[in-house]
């Protein structure tokens, strides 16, 4: 076999006529690529107008009836029963921020991985997959996009519950909600990775990203406190970082008061989920990659 | 300074697909032996063709060289870089146009899919959309850049997904049915700057139009159920199955018929007449050197005239069929 390498940067100019391959070194990692898929996906996102509909209006009609089914049972805001499990004496302020909080645990089940499969749908995963970008920004770029429109979404959220239902907050522990949100949000990416591992190599994602977003969504103490689950439940609520960023944020926010104790333990628990999450998303992300080259299922439906 | 830029060894690729009874449990695994031990080596700056029907193979070579396909064994190397071990490379090293215009975004304008793909091929953003411009107006798309590709036509969305391929001007062009579907004028335009713009590109091609092999490359691999049968340039090819030419000659008047059976290579000739027309066909084993005696002396035969002449050679699909027993477009 003839030694074919590429040996002098002459040689790579002459082959190429310009000086793209001389300088050209594979990355771990690429915030440009990253950038601009994202930037791609918004843009892709609001040319299909009905969209709006889906990040503005679709969360307050999810959570409406919940809030109504709980008022009708036990009475405007708040029961004794609920205050003494959660600590907290008002209902609708109190899931609200579940609401809040799980926005982004939903986007990143869904976001991601059916973006993969929107790609591969369209007939875009291909060229996608051949250009010379690490997957994690791939991966990464579908993400960014994905938090871009939960912040809108629970903006929406936000403001219309304090319009519709007056529920107020406090603002002063604006920036250790920030922190926890976005160590939570790091946390969900590497969630997000293996669904859409999962999605590569199964295909039609939507009954197994039904599967994972209803039993997050039961587990999760969105709608009831943590006591009300059984205690093993309690413990697997434990795993899913949207848990530990909603019992911490709805302290903060309703109570205004910071301890910084249980804070530097929830973000630490958050970041050690967040190791533990990209591991398994990365590497089931990656399997499934190579799963599916493989089997040349790449650009299959 | 090495000339190779895509090596090909012994490249094997074996999908196994398994049916299923009750959704798991697996009954039946079946092999398919897409490539069976491909080996080929593509010069700098040449044009080679991979000529074969539907399922020979060509797609699968395709997708390997460009890292979407993972062989079963062997090995390729893209200037150098493993197709294995250094995929990273291998991409940046090459552009690929699969005849496939859903593989650019339809919501995106004619210059914002390029841009993206530009910037993915980390170019800066102006150099992004100044290649962009340059490739639009190549392709008489400057007019439809603004355009939202959804309300192009089929042709000139293949157009664009051609020129993404160019973007990063790669040494190295991979073409999957470039022209599939295209109506004759879009196929022509895409065959015509192939072959006068990217003179300096090593491009592997596949097709099943023959015509466009012939035109377009230096070497051609005519593939079958994942086996290159035959290699070589095209006039090769022919070589292989020629056993003799005919000159199809129309004259007005009558030539002396006995006088053409008599001269040197002529295997046989035969006239046939039409309104004042004659039909006459020679064969012989080489019918370009015959072509010119053969006129010279029809010219100078009293009362008759020439007025169309044609060698005809096998054609690639002759060469197909004596190969493989099958035609191409079977």
């Amino acid at each position: 076999m003839t030694d074919t390498s590429i040996d002098s940067k002459e040689d790579q100019v002459f082959l190429n006529g310009s000086s793209y391959l001389t300088e050209f070194k594979p990355v771990f990692f690429d915030w440009t690529a990253a950038i601009i898929i994202a930037k791609k996906n918004l843009r892709l996102a609001i040319r299909y107008p009905a969209n709006v509909l889906i990040w503005g209006i679709l969360p307050v009609v999810w959570f409406a009836p919940f809030i109504l089914m709980a008022t009708a049972i036990a009475g405007p805001e708040t029961s004794v029963y609920f205050t003494e499990l959660s600590g907290f004496d008002n209902y609708i302020t109190f899931s609200i921020i579940g609401w809040f909080v799980i926005m982004f645990l939903d986007n990143s089940i869904w976001g991601i991985g059916n973006n993969f499969r929107w790609e591969q749908f369209s007939g875009t995963l291909e060229p996608l997959f051949m250009a010379p970008v690490p997957r994690v920004s791939l991966l990464l770029g579908a993400a960014f996009s994905d938090s871009i429109q939960a912040v809108f979404q629970t903006s929406m959220l936000l403001g219309i519950s304090t319009v519709i239902f007056g529920s107020r907050y406090v603002l002063t522990q604006i920036l250790p909600i920030a922190i926890i949100m976005l160590v939570m949000i790091i946390a969900l990416y590497g969630f997000g990775f293996m669904v859409a591992g999962l999605i590569i190599v199964f295909k039609d994602p939507s009954v197994l990203t039904e599967l994972v977003s209803e039993v997050t969504w039961m587990i999760s103490p969105v709608q009831y406190p943590l006591a009300a689950l059984p205690s093993p439940v309690r413990f697997a609520a434990y795993l899913i970082p949207t848990t530990l960023a909603i019992v911490t944020i709805r302290e903060l926010a309703i109570t205004g008061i910071m301890n910084v104790v249980s804070f530097l333990t929830a973000l630490c628990g958050l970041g050690l989920i967040a190791i533990l999450f990209w591991t398994i998303g990365l590497g089931s992300f990656r399997y499934a990659v190579r799963w599916s080259r493989e089997r040349g299922h790449m650009g299959g439906f | 300074m090495k000339q190779t830029t895509i090596e090909i060894q012994d490249l094997s690729k074996t999908f196994i697909s398994i049916r299923r009874r009750a959704i798991v449990v697996p009954v039946e695994r079946k092999k398919v032996e897409a490539l069976k031990s491909v080996s080929l080596d593509i010069p700098h700056g040449q044009v080679y063709g991979l000529l074969g029907p539907n399922g020979a193979g060509k797609t699968t070579l395709i997708k390997c060289l460009a890292t979407l396909v993972i062989p079963t064994s062997g090995k390729a190397t893209v200037m150098g870089y493993d197709i294995i071990k250094d995929p990273t490379y291998v991409r940046a090293c090459m552009g690929v146009c699969q005849g496939n215009e859903r593989s650019i975004y339809w919501k995106l304008t004619a210059r914002e899919n390029l841009i993206f793909f530009g910037k993915l091929y980390r170019m800066p953003h102006n150099e992004a959309k100044e290649r962009a411009d340059e490739l639009l107006g190549r392709m008489d798309l400057m007019e439809k850049a603004d355009e939202k590709t959804e309300n192009l036509s089929h042709g000139m969305r293949m157009k664009i997904v051609f020129a993404r391929s160019l973007l990063h001007d790669p040494p190295i062009l991979l073409f999957d049915e470039p022209t599939q579907g295209l109506d004759p004028t879009f196929a022509s335009d895409l065959r015509t700057y192939i072959r006068h713009e990217l003179r300096d590109k090593t491009i592997l091609l596949t097709t099943h139009y023959m015509h466009e092999a012939d035109m377009l490359c230096d070497k051609i691999a005519l593939i079958n159920e994942g086996e290159i049968k035959s290699f070589g340039t095209p006039r090769d090819l022919k070589e292989e199955v020629r056993d003799y030419d005919s000159l199809h000659i129309t004259l007005v008047g009558k030539p002396n018929l006995d006088a053409v059976k008599g001269m040197e290579m002529v295997m046989s000739a035969s006239m046939t007449e039409r309104n004042g027309h004659t039909d006459l066909v020679v064969t012989a084993k080489d019918g370009y050197k015959l072509a010119r005696r053969l006129l010279n002396m029809l010219h100078d035969a009293a009362g008759v005239k020439v007025e169309h002449f044609q060698v005809k050679e096998p054609t690639l699909d002759d060469v197909f069929l004596k190969m493989t027993g099958r035609r191409i477009d079977d």
